[in-house]
């Protein structure tokens, strides 16, 4: 969408902005905050949610539109914005607004990074049982945005699945609250629910309220070799129809456990948490029918953890299919790599049908490759009731494949929700899928 | 289209035999589980298939025509009350299972299936469908979602919500849309996570695919006995502070407790104040600790006494103790009325002094059999029909209860939803804005809002006038 031939300059409407809402928040933004092509010219950090809902009506009354943003680490996902002039930065919106121990729950604002909430959650004893890479940058806002999870999502579910309530600021100028701060609640429609995964699309969440857990007693991650990845599958099999209960269980390709430094050959990572009782039992029951089972090192744990960030490879992908077609696609995705002469990464949480694959392709030949497999990858996910995204492409590939994929019949209602909440499209406009 | 004209058209759909118009079949669906409020249909259509719901609604849009959803009728919360509306579309004719993937851990659906019945088809393969409902017996999985139904075991597992993957659904409009499916996620915005608890309100659910989960090695389940709701409420605070998510935290004060025992003779000390019912699961080893401090906590506590199941057959009288307690209630007064209000479990006691003490104010009788274990209090508030100062009171004392429950940093329903019963009161939870975005959003999938009208929202004069409208031909129902 192009800009408005009538209206003032971006300059122009930059000054306006800063006339009316005063400097002391706002300033310029340095390159960091390019989003692809787009150039935003002011980073704007709000410290209150009055200050974000001033911004917001300030914004759509002027035309201007913004980018939501946590810590920037998942900036890379998504089409280039067709616009961007402000920066919403949410550094400035962190913090602790309540946390009962006793009621399990705890209100946090959207800047503070997982890192920091785990901090003050763990004297009580207590935890969020999610686990997206680089906990110390996530931030709540971001997680929430980007829909980020880990393995722990085999055991405990989803960003969606923790959030009880949340405060955004909507693309009409409303401040929003969805869900309660109690654990169980139908009061009305489950507006957090459609926030998560949004990526910023909606409106910058301020603050959210979440479910906690007990920290389990013990909680310790092994892994295993396997010889082939079907062998690592078959291995993952047995974890998962046998006794045990894992809090996650993943599988990685040959290639992504020698990036981890996990060996050259496939692994299976299985993590155990509970009474320490429970842990050992567990191992020691794993342990006889997987021969070489042995402890990961914490650094492993975290490198694992950041495989979709920081791990080999430059170009990635997630995708979901049913789980029980797991198996078979990632199969197929190990075989028609070497076919398309490209290395691959590939990590899988098993049981739950969501996997990732990270690529290396850097010459002209290579892209052309990895093109191409991403097209064939996606096409096979969404064949077994699935999708796949392309969460790191370089810029210049994002003109030549949809960074999402096709939506089907929903794509309607969700223009419809978009227009409801963001009417004038002030939001990240086109960054999400179906060019919304 | 004249009525007699409609009822052709739609026996041309669903057969004759699944257009009801006889008044005395009608009565059937004059209300659901929340009977404070009472209106018969002039219409019921039980379609046995996606293909004729599409049909029949079609038909319904073209006619301008609202309709209500209804699975089996158990809803607390007159969800499925035909009010606004005198075309009632029931899902008890679409009851297969059509898919049970243990691999996958999946199971596929048809909206009338009920919700006991999908943990009796994953069983075999030691899988549950986690959510149970006291009404478990005779609720539909549709229904379920509609009303993001939970259960006693939510506490651990979570509510509807966490366990729906995907929905087949039925626009106002007709049209047939598919949200998640059996992938653990879909591209672009959980329409589904949207959909599930909306009342009704975006169409109506004919299919959908439920995660089941794998049933644990070990349960055990304890009944801790308590000279007080007091002590009794400082043993969850006790227990949840302890670290353990048990599987189930359920209370019964006193008058259940009677009740319950006139009925079915558990064995339950009637001179109790209360009894909590704990359950714990998961490995062998990981219960027997958390029995043991589980134990330890209500001893301190004061229980005067702590009955833990040797097997299957007590524990089971254990739960059906519980499920049961609604109906058990009907051999105190001839009609009761069910509060469903949350508030963070640190203010449990509290709230309910403030329930025992608005009833002795207005002179209602209630009883509490609640899922203490999330703080979501379930007074029943007694009285009889035909006196209609107590109907009054009970609506006066159940507004009370929520408001409380409100000030307390809590919601006015946890599992039971907004219906026609709370409509005023969700105007008390959330600002104007909200509830603006919230209509915003229901307009998206029900721009004309036929489905289910005259639900959740309260609008001034709306109600009075969807009703107007809707009357089929010549009215013959006093509005």
């Amino acid at each position: 969408m192009g800009r408005d031939e009538s209206r003032p300059s971006g300059s122009e409407l930059t000054r306006v902005l800063r006339e009316r809402l005063g400097s002391e928040w706002l300033e310029d933004a340095g390159p960091e905050y390019a989003v692809g092509p787009a150039r935003p010219e002011t980073l704007a950090k709000p410290r209150s949610l009055e200050e974000v809902r001033e911004l917001v009506a300030v914004c759509r009354s002027l035309g201007l539109a913004l980018v939501p943003w946590g810590s920037g680490t998942h900036q890379h996902v998504g089409n280039a914005p067709s616009r961007l002039d402000v920066v919403l930065s949410t550094r400035d919106l962190s913090g602790i607004v309540d946390h009962d121990p006793a009621d399990l729950t705890v209100t946090v604002r959207a800047g503070t990074t997982l890192a920091e909430l785990a901090s003050m959650l763990r004297p009580s004893g207590q935890w969020l049982p999610l686990d997206p890479p680089a906990p110390d940058r996530v931030t709540v806002g971001g997680m929430i945005a980007a829909d980020l999870n880990g393995g722990l999502r085999f055991s405990h579910g989803r960003v969606r699945d923790w959030v009880l309530g949340l405060t955004f600021v909507d693309g009409v100028g409303r401040v929003v609250r969805g869900g309660g701060r109690v654990v169980k609640n139908v009061a009305g429609y489950d507006i957090p629910k459609l926030l998560v995964g949004s990526y910023g699309s909606l409106g910058p969440v301020v603050e959210a309220t979440f479910q906690v857990r007990p920290l389990p007693a013990c909680d310790r991650t092994f892994g295993v070799s396997a010889p082939s990845l079907e062998d690592a599958f078959r291995y993952a099999t047995d974890i998962f129809d046998g006794p045990c209960s894992p809090l996650a269980l993943d599988v990685l390709d040959a290639g992504a456990a020698a990036g981890l430094g996990l060996g050259k050959d496939p692994f299976v990572v299985v993590r155990l948490g509970g009474e320490t009782r429970e842990v050992e039992m567990q191992r020691d029951g794993m342990a006889s029918f997987l021969r070489g089972l042995a402890p990961l090192e914490p650094a492993q744990c975290a490198a694992l953890r950041d495989f979709t960030l920081r791990g080999p490879g430059s170009w990635g992908a997630r995708f979901a299919v049913s789980p029980r077609e797991l198996v078979h696609v990632a199969l197929r995705a190990e075989e028609e790599a070497s076919r398309f002469g490209l290395p691959l990464y590939l990590r899988v949480h098993f049981g739950t049908g969501v996997g990732f694959v990270r690529l290396s392709a850097e010459s002209s030949k290579e892209v052309e490759a990895a093109l191409g497999y991403l097209r064939w990858l996606r096409f096979l996910c969404r064949r077994f009731g699935g999708f796949c995204v392309y969460e790191q492409l370089p810029a210049d590939c994002k003109a030549l494949v949809d960074p999402w994929g096709p939506l089907d019949a929903t794509l309607e209602l969700m223009r419809g929700v978009k227009a409801a909440l963001d009417p004038r499209r002030i939001f990240n406009p086109g960054r999400y899928c179906g060019g919304l | 289209m004249q009525p007699r004209s409609l009822i052709g058209s739609l026996r041309r759909i669903v057969g004759d035999r699944h257009v009801l118009v006889d008044p005395m079949e009608l009565r059937v669906y004059e209300c659901d589980g929340y009977t404070l409020e009472k209106s018969p249909p002039e219409i019921v259509v039980l379609p046995g298939s996606t293909e004729e719901v599409r049909a029949v609604v079609e038909l319904l849009f073209r006619e301008g025509i609202p309709f209500v959803p209804r699975g089996a009728g158990t809803g607390l919360s007159g969800g499925a009350l035909p009010r606004g509306a005198s075309v009632v579309l029931c899902t008890s004719r679409m009851t297969r299972i059509l898919d049970v993937d243990p691999k996958g851990r999946r199971v596929v659906v048809e909206a009338g299936v009920v919700n006991s019945w999908v943990s009796r088809a994953a069983a075999p393969y030691g899988l549950f469908y986690a959510p149970d409902p006291s009404s478990q017996p005779a609720c539909t999985i549709g229904g379920n979602i509609a009303e993001n139904s939970g259960g006693p075991h939510t506490l651990k597992y979570g509510v509807t919500t966490n366990h729906v993957l995907g929905v087949e659904l039925v626009l106002p409009s007709g049209e047939v849309v598919w949200l998640g499916g059996a992938a653990e996620e879909t591209l672009g915005y959980d329409l589904l996570g949207l959909v599930v608890g909306s009342e009704g309100t975006f169409g109506i659910v004919t299919k959908a695919v439920l995660k089941l989960s794998k049933l644990p090695q070990e349960t055990a389940t304890l009944l801790a006995v308590f000279s007080s709701v007091d002590d009794a409420t400082r043993a969850v605070s006790g227990i949840v502070a302890s670290g353990i998510v048990p599987a189930a935290l359920e209370l019964m004060d006193r008058k259940i407790i009677d009740a319950v025992e006139a009925a079915y003779g558990f064995g339950f000390p009637t001179d109790a104040g209360a009894v909590l019912i704990v359950e714990l699961d998961g490995r062998p080893e990981g219960v027997s600790a958390q029995l043991e401090r589980t134990l330890a906590v209500c001893r301190t506590q004061g229980a005067r006494e702590l009955r833990v199941a040797r097997d299957e057959k007590e524990r089971e009288a254990l739960w059906k103790s519980r499920k049961r307690a609604f109906g058990a209630v009907g051999r105190l007064a001839p009609n009761y009325c069910t509060q469903d209000g949350v508030v963070p479990r640190t203010r449990l006691s509290e709230i309910l002094r403030f329930v025992e003490e608005v009833g002795r104010r207005h002179g209602i009788e209630i009883g509490n059999v609640f899922h203490a274990g999330d703080g979501n209090i379930h007074p029943i508030l007694l009285y009889d029909e035909r006196r209609p100062e107590e109907v009054e009171k009970v609506r006066a004392a159940g507004r009370e209860i929520l408001e409380a429950c409100i000030a307390m940093g809590g919601s006015i329903t946890g599992e039971h939803g907004i219906g026609v019963e709370k409509m005023e009161e969700l105007r008390l939870l959330f600002s104007e804005d909200d509830l603006a975005v919230q209509r915003e959003l229901r307009r998206v999938f029900d721009p004309l809002e036929r489905s289910n009208p005259g639900k959740i929202f309260a609008m001034p004069g709306g109600c009075v006038e969807t009703r107007r409208a809707t009357r089929l031909g010549a009215c013959k129902l006093g509005a």
